[in-house]
């Protein structure tokens, strides 16, 4: 117990000496550096919101090369963004029956807070064309898709940017870039709102 | 003890240059002058008390006057490097230390006990700028999508209705079809929307139209999406604006 004692009292003078020596100090004074920055690094991951979104999106298309006198089809589009998961789904219904759609999923590549995008790397998991398909060259405008067929599990890249979000939280407009594409979509809460 | 920037270490015989990192050894004969100047600080001390070397354990001896003169200058250039007017020589007379020098502030590297060298604040510096560089590169500046035309048109009615017009590829495109449909909205008697943001497709193809419109108790909006064959031309009539709810 006594040499224990006596060990430990030596060590601290040990360090004490070290402390006070001028290597010592220098040590100290990087170390805290690195433990300044450590912790503001950890304060900023730990920090970041969760992403959680669910966006609900309807438009009326004229695809039908611009006749203004037809009706227009109605064009969904659902984006959920659940922390690092991502969903597209596109849906474009002509009159009463449903025609065509598309559901793309895959993760969250990378979140710019500054700018409110993000970048989504999916996979094309469900899709359903009609003859003479009006979705499909526009989805292959919107994403920004290369080849000239979008094909089952084909990959697509895309960043998604919030632009703006009206005060009730109720309503964001978004884009797609680079295809310029814009949408006002309707925000599913994340959370159920509790009765006053 | 200090003098000037030098501290004087009676024991070993030393002086010491803190700011250069520089010693010299003294000798018995230099030692004696430096201790009586240092014992009479202030005051002139007479040749005749220096040139009698009578240090404890030596014998006692006598220093010539070229000696003791090349003692004082070896002493006054050492010390008085950097502290003019420490050690004075009064020729014939005598020598003075005087007790204080001119105040001057000194630098960090030249007090007496420094903490850091030159090579460690180095290190500390460049771990620094480090990790400064290392978070710059990490910080996004916010960036914000801008329309690339605005427009506010008045219709008939004198409903001001804001127009931006979205389009990062042909600035000429977007000018163009604002335009368009600015005139065809003038037109129109009554409009329905606030607010019309039109956005043209990367691949020309399609634009995408955003009408918004705020009622006492909500905002209203609505998507279009419209294929577009030939981009260069204007699109937009009167009869297309009444069929899409844009004109009523």
């Amino acid at each position: 117990m006594a040499k224990l004692l006596l060990r430990s009292y030596r060590w601290r003078k040990r360090i004490r000496r070290f402390v006070l020596s001028k290597h010592g100090k220098l040590a100290c004074v990087i170390s805290l550096m690195f433990v300044v920055f450590g912790a503001t690094s950890a304060l900023e991951q730990f920090s970041t919101p969760n992403h959680v979104w669910q966006f609900s999106c309807h438009a009326d298309s004229y695809f039908a090369d611009f006749q203004p006198l037809t009706e227009p089809d109605e064009l969904m589009l659902i984006v959920n963004i659940e922390h690092e998961q991502a969903q597209l789904h596109y849906q474009l219904q002509s009159g009463a029956s449903l025609s065509e759609y598309a559901v793309m999923q895959g993760a969250v590549r990378q979140v710019d807070l500054g700018s409110s995008s993000y970048l989504l790397a999916l996979n094309v998991k469900t899709l359903q064309w009609q003859e003479g398909s009006a979705l499909h060259p526009y989805l292959l405008n919107e994403l920004t898709f290369a080849s000239p067929e979008l094909k089952l599990n084909d990959d697509v890249s895309i960043e998604l940017q919030i632009l703006n979000i009206d005060r009730e939280h109720s309503r964001a407009m978004l884009t797609f870039n680079p295809s310029n594409s814009l949408w006002s979509c309707k925000i599913i809460p994340a959370v159920v709102p509790q009765p006053h | 003890m200090q003098i000037g920037c030098c501290w004087f270490d009676t024991e070993r015989h030393l002086l010491v240059d803190q700011a250069k990192s520089t010693q010299w050894h003294l000798n018995v004969n230099e030692y004696w002058v430096l201790t009586q100047l240092v014992q009479h600080r202030g005051q002139v001390v007479p040749l005749s008390q220096l040139d009698t070397v009578d240090i404890s354990g030596n014998a006692a001896h006598q220093l010539t006057h070229t000696e003791l003169v090349g003692i004082i200058y070896h002493l006054i250039d050492y010390l008085c490097a950097s502290h003019h007017d420490l050690i004075e020589y009064i020729p014939d007379q005598g020598v003075i230390l005087y007790p204080t020098t001119p105040i001057k502030h000194p630098r960090v590297l030249e007090l007496p006990n420094r903490l850091l060298s030159l090579g460690q604040y180095g290190v500390i510096i460049g771990t620094l700028l480090a990790m400064l560089f290392f978070l710059w590169s990490h910080i996004n500046p916010p960036w914000f999508t801008k329309a690339d035309v605005l427009r506010q048109v008045m219709t008939s009615s004198g409903k001001v209705i804001q127009l931006s017009v979205f389009d990062s590829h042909t600035p000429q495109d977007a000018i163009l079809h604002a335009d368009c449909l600015s005139t065809q909205l003038r037109l129109c008697h009554d409009v329905h929307w606030d607010a019309i943001y039109a956005a043209i497709s990367a691949d020309r193809h399609y634009v995408s139209v955003l009408l918004t419109q705020s009622t006492k108790t909500d905002w209203l909006y609505k998507n279009l999406k419209i294929r577009v064959d030939n981009m260069h031309s204007p699109f937009m009539t009167q009869e297309w604006l009444h069929k899409v709810h844009i004109c009523g």
